[in-house]
């Protein structure tokens, strides 16, 4: 079994090189303004958002960079594609698992920073805005650990779908990658608003339905993260069937 | 005693078979020729063997079990192709370092020792890599590796004539000291000519030859003189093909080598590997 080596290749370069450059980067960012409020006598005032400073791009990134090439690298290994797809699967639980951890930090770090400034953090911003409600009845314990659960499902399903979008690039042939390529931006930006226009009801109950499903109009973030983990379940056995018999192409 | 074995392999690309039937077995501690022109099938076949391609029916068996997906079948091989599988910004010596990680049988003191007799820059990245050396970090990755079944496709790619003997004899000198399968995929027949065992040649997605390399060679021969007297002595015998030069003929014949009644002014002789897989698979 080279599951151990498998997963090491997988974070290893993430975990100690591109995590801490992106991380060292708005660090950096957050010490320049801080620097600047407090040394130079301009006036300096305004508010960041969590959602601006944290990992989806990262993890994004991640996902479109690196499935392709560990594919190639792991099977010129002579890694069967079962390790390779059990290892990818708790590579992405590890990255995540770092990621949301280094989010709070930067937040906590960020909102430290700031705190004698005129200038604002808002950590966690779009998780704050949506269930407000519920978690500013919740004690500061089970409010962490709600934020953490939200934070680490929504980036496990988020790097799940790209490293499955990613995996499907490397099966689809030049035809099929165009097609999706221009389809769907197509249909995210020309389609659904014109069914929007042509049956507006139907697609306003479809878009509530979802909302309520998924736990983000009614404010219950319990629903949210499991909808998120079947989301990953769904990803990561789609990502499954098209890896077990994927060949190298030239 | 560990064998590779090929059980009714065929695979198509669309409307093309490039491998059709195939049952084959590479048994261990033997180094084999695979030989076939270009688009005949072997580098198909080499890459399902290691799982980068996948069969439309058939198995790929180690040592009596099918490998589907399975680690330590996968681990007794090695597979370098003429394609560069590694990350493009990888470094060398980072290269050496995770063949570690991944084959425990991996030898690094031995690689860094090919890597210096070779002139190969370890602080180099992959990508910058010429071709020949880029075949030279591939070759000595697998020599390194220990694996019991190499399997190198067009492993000289690229490589200076001194650089291509330096691989044979690093190679003959490693299977020396312990002997190991080597299939090796090449069009330079003269140069492996001397280095294999066992002669595979693939035509057209099909196996034409499968056997020892002397009883390869035995199994045909030329013959030349003048283009009548050649022309009459092969009439009734199996004639793979001629070449002709004035009023001189060259016939090479399958079968035994006559060594009584052969006609005045012709001259009968041995074919090499060469001219025999160029008759066998100029059809």
């Amino acid at each position: 079994m080279k599951l151990v080596p498998t997963i090491r290749y997988n974070v290893q370069d993430i975990i100690t090189k591109t995590i801490p450059v992106y991380y060292g980067v708005f660090t950096l960012i957050f010490l320049t303004l801080f620097s600047m409020s407090k040394l130079t006598s301009l006036y300096m005032a305004g508010s960041f958002s969590g959602a601006s400073f944290n990992s989806t791009v990262l993890i994004v990134v991640i996902g479109f960079v690196y499935t392709r090439s560990s594919f190639r690298y792991l099977t010129q290994m002579g890694v069967s594609k079962r390790t390779q797809i059990t290892g990818k699967v708790i590579s992405i639980l590890l990255i995540s698992a770092v990621a949301v951890v280094m989010d709070r930090l930067l937040e906590l770090f960020a909102e430290f920073l700031f705190k004698s400034t005129e200038m604002t953090y808002e950590g966690s911003g779009i998780a704050f805005s949506l269930f407000d409600a519920y978690l500013s009845k919740l004690g500061p314990v089970a409010r962490e650990m709600t934020l953490i659960g939200l934070g680490y499902t929504s980036r496990v399903m988020l790097l799940s779908a790209t490293v499955f979008i990613a995996m499907l690039y490397v099966r689809m042939n030049t035809a099929a990658k165009v097609i999706v390529s221009v389809g769907i931006p197509v249909l995210a930006f020309v389609g659904m608003p014109a069914l929007a226009m042509l049956i507006p009801e139907q697609m306003a109950k479809l878009i509530h339905t979802i909302a309520e499903i998924t736990g983000l109009s009614n404010g219950l973030p319990i629903r949210s993260i499991l909808w998120m983990t079947g989301g990953t379940v769904i990803f990561m056995m789609l990502y499954s069937l098209i890896t077990r018999r994927a060949p190298i192409k030239d | 005693m560990s064998s590779l074995e090929l059980i009714g392999i065929s695979k198509s690309f669309g409307n093309v078979k490039a491998l059709d039937d195939i049952n084959l077995t590479f048994e261990e501690g033997k180094i084999y020729g695979l030989l076939g022109r270009n688009g005949a099938g072997k580098t198909t076949m080499l890459k399902i063997i290691y799982e980068m391609l996948f069969p439309n029916s058939g198995a790929v068996h180690m040592d009596g079990h099918a490998i589907g997906g399975n680690d330590t079948a996968l681990g007794k091989m090695f597979f370098i192709g003429e394609k560069n599988y590694f990350p493009e910004e990888m470094k060398v010596e980072k290269a050496f370092r995770l063949m570690n990680d991944f084959r425990k049988d991996f030898d690094p003191a031995y690689a860094n020792r090919l890597a210096d007799a070779f002139g190969l820059n370890i602080k180099k990245k992959i990508k910058s890599l010429s071709t020949g050396y880029a075949s030279i970090f591939k070759n000595i990755l697998a020599l390194a590796s220990n694996a019991p079944f190499i399997l190198l496709d067009e492993p000289v790619l690229g490589l200076d004539a001194n650089h291509r003997d330096m691989f044979y004899k690093f190679m003959i000198e490693k299977y020396s000291e312990s002997p190991f399968t080597a299939i090796i995929s090449t069009h330079l027949i003269e140069e492996v000519a001397d280095v294999v065992e066992h002669v595979v040649i693939i035509r057209n997605g099909c196996i034409i030859r499968d056997e020892p390399r002397e009883s390869l060679l035995d199994s045909g021969y030329s013959v030349s003189g003048k283009a009548d007297t050649v022309r009459a002595f092969v009439s009734g015998r199996e004639v793979l093909g001629t070449d002709a030069l004035g009023g001189f003929e060259t016939a090479y014949v399958l079968g035994e080598c006559p060594k009584n009644d052969l006609p005045e002014g012709l001259e009968i002789s041995r074919m090499d590997l060469q001219r025999l897989f160029i008759q066998l698979t100029n059809s």
